[in-house]
């Protein structure tokens, strides 16, 4: 039996994050009463005309940019002739034969080997409105349906890479990291679950070794990470038993059902479309000057990866803790605002905590870190009484789990909660007597080289401490006591 | 009273031996006279106007600073969207439109105070050059009713010349504001395009389409066209170039004019009653001190089939948005969407409308673009470079507007060809965007014969000057259709 | 007649036979006249698609709200503050 490579594409259609639509001055605002974001422009009434938005022509370059793209000076918007009902105009204003950004390419770690996935384009283009079918869940049973224009004339591009995708995974992987890309230079706000980023992949699959691709079928409607990678394992399996048993693929346009985990055909190629494309009348060529591409580069964000290179190298934190940082954006400007108070705290400590538990108390209590109670404010006053010695750390996990109920300062909950961590000797050392004169058979079991008894003495001694013992400082006393008997 | 220029209007409605709401009653009486036999309007805005007029008179009674245009009643052609009155484009599809919002040049005219009294009959979508493809019945000719008052904006060219209201608003995208005005007798401005906003008129050719004025003078309408011109932030074609003062235009002087006169349009298509007007006009002109002399434009020739390739091509995608869904007439027994969608159109379109959307829609289809739609947009850049040539010699180019005058109601009515041939001379100055206007020029038989002025890109300053001088030596556009 | 009868399709209109008939003899009229553009050299010329090409516009991401566009009196069916529209397939 034959195995076989996989060869994917994928088209993702990213959300550009612009208050308006590409071509009216309606809010784009996510969830608002149907067709309550409308205009004459994006309902399609006769003699409205689009006029193309700024902001969303300099998103579109910055996601170039971001991807080594060649950034187009001039580029054309098209008509796609169809009719559907959530397309108001009957044609799609889309870029087609000059689109904005050509070239360039993204790298995935695939299990910790690199892997270049060539961008052959970037095009702007509007998106459509939204179609609710009624009186049954899928198109196939429904009686009628709903038209929704809120979502038409929403900004988009569309970024379709090389076929060098090569399994489910780095596809997931390849929408992953674009997608974090997209949300670190502000161009998309990276929602899945609102439709942000919703791709078709191209899937065709050939015997090891042969050059030529295969047929392939084109896979529509993938709009999460999960079900990128399912459905395309699906249609990978599809295909192989198509060909082991002796069938040809065909090419067609299938579309992933979440619910069953599916793909099913939409359309094959017999009556695939013809969109008579011809050059949009109503707006003229789109033209970028050197100048605005340039000042565009210079204000650009700074990427992840470099960003996660960097946090390692000047912060000192490790791969897997930078990863988590740069991976929410809201973590990384908590963590970069916590940066930015100067403090004495190590971004390492920083780092560990933001991460760690004011992360899990955020979970816990429904916060992001950008409206939590804990602010970077707050968290470090908290760890520089760690810092001067006040706090144990178990303790200062408890003060933080206060902090979530209140707004006072750290040093001010730690003083009503009276556990400021012990370090006066004499204390202590009436503690440690009373454990060592209980406990006169350990010590002799410590004296003799067993050092690990020690801990059960320690142990002792933070407990009539009630914690706030400093356990560095009872180690090193009680020892010292130990070799004084 | 209905014959009185717009300065002389104004003049009476500022020392008040005229009111806006008098003036609104000699015109309505024209109206009641003349529609029954023109049918030139579909809808007549009675309550509004009055209403507006009211408003008007307020004002100047208070004796505030009003507008030239102030108070002046204006018809619309049916093409342009008012806000909270049907723009049926005369076509069934749009029976019951009523559109939600103002076309720019509507926002314009309330900027000067006028009142909008008709909304003009027209070829559905403004595709025809007779005003009979309307879906609400023809329009006739004022000056011989069993005459075609040319179109599409044949119902805004016709209540002009008819006296039903002084000016009037037309579209012309390959001709459907001169050639009308032709037919009619009256001055009709096709602007560069760029120059006037589209936003609010139902587009028929996104390229080529452009609002302009009717009216009896060239003074007139240059006042007119003063108000509707200006970059528009909702049309992203319209042009940022400053406006010149059009006033300026309006002054007896034609001295070193330098006038080309397009040989290809004055052979054997032309009709020799209107080639005999116009060389009338040409030595009228050169007795002021204009120089004319014929200028090859051999591009010509592709004007009618580029046009007619590029302009339904562009149509076809247009006219997708009348699907049945948000607007427009719907066919109900339809059970699924795509029946919904063929039977909506195929009812709510005529038969010019589907032939172009075929035709366009032909052109553009997979193997068809490279043949027809791709060589018109060569041919288009040829024609340009033709009229650009041209102009490094001359100021103007006059041409005929029409090979004919107005020819008989249903003549073409089964050669879709034949009817397209009105237009020869006045597509490639669409095809090229640039300024031209039709004068009245003399009459045959008691028809209307116009000529035509071409000038250089956002240069409507030159032609009108000429237009302007001319007109003050004839009285053409003073005689007026009886009834 | 294959070639027009794709071409309604894709412009989804809904046309009788016999008017196709019509439709069909008067195209093919206009497309004969239209063969001049073949008997012209067109070599080396851009195909032009705009009207007179100027400074580009475009306009600033600000929210524009819009009157009352009375959505419900023009549409042909109306529910749910939405266009009503048959079920899909054919």
């Amino acid at each position: 039996m034959s195995t076989f490579e996989v060869v994917i594409g994928l088209e993702i259609h990213a959300q550009l994050q612009t208050k308006t639509k590409l071509f009216c001055g309606c809010s784009t605002q996510f969830g608002q009463e149907p067709n309550t974001h409308t205009c004459p422009v994006c309902l399609g009434l006769p003699g409205a005309l689009p006029v193309l938005n700024k902001a969303a022509i300099q998103m579109a370059i910055q996601a170039g940019l971001a991807l080594g793209c060649s950034i187009q000076n001039e580029s054309v918007f098209s008509r796609k002739n169809y009719f559907y009902p959530d397309l108001p105009k009957g044609y799609q204003i889309s870029q087609f034969d000059k689109p904005i950004c050509l070239g360039g390419s993204l790298t995935i770690d695939v299990n910790g080997t690199p892997k270049t996935i060539g961008i052959t384009r970037i095009h702007m283009e509007e998106d459509a409105g939204k179609l609710v079918h009624q009186g049954a869940d899928a198109i196939a049973g429904a009686t009628y349906s709903l038209v929704d224009l809120n979502r038409a004339c929403t900004p988009l591009i569309e970024i379709v890479s090389e076929p060098d995708i090569r399994s489910a995974l780095e596809a997931r992987l390849y929408m992953e990291n674009l997608k974090q890309i997209l949300e670190h230079i502000g161009v998309c706000d990276g929602n899945l679950d609102e439709g942000s980023m919703r791709a078709d992949a191209n899937i065709s699959i050939r015997p090891i070794g042969q050059k030529e691709f295969g047929t392939r079928t084109e896979v529509k409607n993938l709009n999460s990470f999960r079900s990128i990678e399912r459905a395309i394992l699906y249609e990978i399996e599809r295909q192989k038993e198509v060909v082991l048993s002796g069938g040809k693929i065909i090419q067609q346009t299938m579309h992933y059902d979440d619910n069953t985990q599916k793909t099913v055909v939409l359309r094959s190629k017999e009556n695939a479309h013809d969109y008579r494309y011809f050059p949009e009348p109503d707006l003229l060529p789109l033209v970028v000057t050197q100048a605005q591409i340039e000042t565009l580069k210079a204000h650009l964000p700074e990427l992840p990866q470099a960003r996660i290179t960097r946090y390692q190298s000047e912060h000192a934190l490790s791969k897997s803790e930078a990863e988590i940082v740069v991976g929410d954006l809201d973590i990384m400007a908590f963590f970069e605002s916590a940066l930015a108070l100067q403090s004495p705290v190590s971004a390492k400590d920083i780092c560990k905590w933001t991460i760690g538990d004011v992360l899990a108390l955020n979970k816990e209590t429904k916060h992001l870190f950008s409206t939590s109670s804990i602010t970077p404010k707050r968290l470090l006053g908290l760890l520089e009484l760690i810092q001067a010695g006040t706090l144990s750390g178990k303790m200062a996990k408890e003060v933080l789990l206060k902090m979530a109920d209140s707004t006072e300062d750290p040093a001010d909950i730690v003083k009503k909660m009276g556990v400021t961590q012990i370090s006066d000797t004499s204390q202590l050392d009436a503690f440690i007597h009373e454990v060592l004169n209980a406990n006169p058979d350990v010590i002799e079991k410590v004296k003799s080289g067993k050092t690990n008894s020690a801990d059960f003495l320690i142990g002792q001694v933070m407990k009539l401490s009630r914690g706030q013992a400093k356990p560095d400082l009872v180690r090193t006393l009680l020892l010292e006591a130990i070799s004084n008997r | 009273m209905a014959y009185t220029s717009i300065p002389e209007l104004h003049e009476r409605l500022k020392n008040r031996t005229l009111t806006a709401k008098n003036l609104l009653d000699i015109h309505f009486s024209e109206v009641d006279q003349w529609e029954p036999k023109l049918h030139a309007s579909l809808e007549i805005l009675k309550t509004q106007a009055y209403e507006k007029a009211d408003l008007v008179d307020a004002e100047f009674d208070k004796g505030a600073p009003m507008p030239l245009l102030a108070g002046i009643p204006i018809a619309i052609k049916d093409n342009i969207c008012m806000s909270g009155i049907k723009t049926t484009c005369a076509s069934k599809i749009l029976e019951n439109f009523i559109s939600p919002y103002n076309a720019t040049v509507i926002e314009k005219l309330n900027a000067q105070h006028m009142i909008p009294m008709l909304k003009t009959n027209m070829d559905e979508f403004a595709m025809g050059s007779s005003t009979e493809n309307s879906a609400f019945g023809a329009t006739r000719n004022p000056w011989d009713l069993s005459r075609a008052p040319g179109g599409s904006s044949g119902g805004s060219a016709a209540v002009v010349a008819a006296g039903e209201v002084p000016l009037s608003l037309g579209s012309d995208t390959g001709g459907s504001i001169r050639q009308p005005a032709s037919f009619c007798g009256v001055v009709g401005i096709k602007p560069t395009y760029g120059r006037v906003s589209r936003y609010g008129l139902v587009a028929f050719a996104s390229s080529l389409d452009q609002i302009g004025p009717f009216s009896r003078s060239v003074e007139d309408g240059a006042h007119l066209l003063q108000a509707l011109c200006g970059h528009d932030v909702h049309d992203a074609t319209s042009s940022q170039n400053p406006v010149p003062d059009f006033s300026k235009s309006l002054t007896p002087d034609v001295k070193g004019l330098k006038i080309g006169v397009p040989k290809e349009l004055f052979g054997s298509a032309i009709a020799d009653d209107v080639k005999q007007a116009l060389v009338k006009a040409l030595d009228l002109l050169t007795a002021q001190g204009a120089r004319w002399e014929e200028v090859s434009m051999g591009s010509f020739e592709a004007g009618l089939s580029t046009y007619y390739i590029l302009a339904p091509a562009e149509a076809s995608a247009n006219l997708s948005r009348f699907d049945g869904v948000r607007y427009g007439h719907r066919n109900t027994s339809a059970t699924s969407l795509k029946e919904m969608f063929k039977k909506s159109r195929g009812e709510g379109f005529g038969p010019e409308v589907i032939r172009r959307i075929i035709l366009g829609t032909f052109v553009l289809s997979s193997g068809y673009y490279d043949a027809y739609y791709l060589k018109a947009q060569k041919a288009r850049t040829l024609i340009q470079e033709d009229f650009k040539k041209a102009f490094s010699h001359y100021d103007l180019l006059l041409t005929p507007t029409a090979p004919t005058t107005a020819f008989k109601l249903g003549e073409n009515a089964d050669n879709p060809l034949a009817m397209y041939l009105a237009d020869i001379a006045t597509i490639p100055v669409n095809l090229a965007g640039l300024p031209a206007m039709s004068i009245p020029c003399g009459f045959s038989n008691g028809l209307p014969i116009g000529l035509q002025l071409i000038g250089k890109a956002f240069d409507e300053a030159t032609m009108l000057r000429a237009g302007y001088t001319y007109q003050t030596l004839t009285d053409h556009h003073l005689k007026r259709p009886l009834l | 007649m294959n070639d027009l009868d794709y071409v309604i399709e894709l412009a989804h209109l809904d046309i009788a036979f016999q008017d196709k008939e019509t439709y069909l003899g008067q195209l093919q009229t206009i497309l004969g006249h239209m063969d001049n553009l073949n008997r012209m050299d067109l070599s080396g010329l851009q195909p032009t698609c705009y009207g007179e090409i100027e400074a580009p516009f475009y306009r600033e991401d600000v929210v524009v709200s819009h009157s009352d566009l009375s959505l419900e009196t023009n549409a042909p069916r109306w529910e749910d503050g939405c266009f009503h529209v048959p079920k899909m397939g054919e």
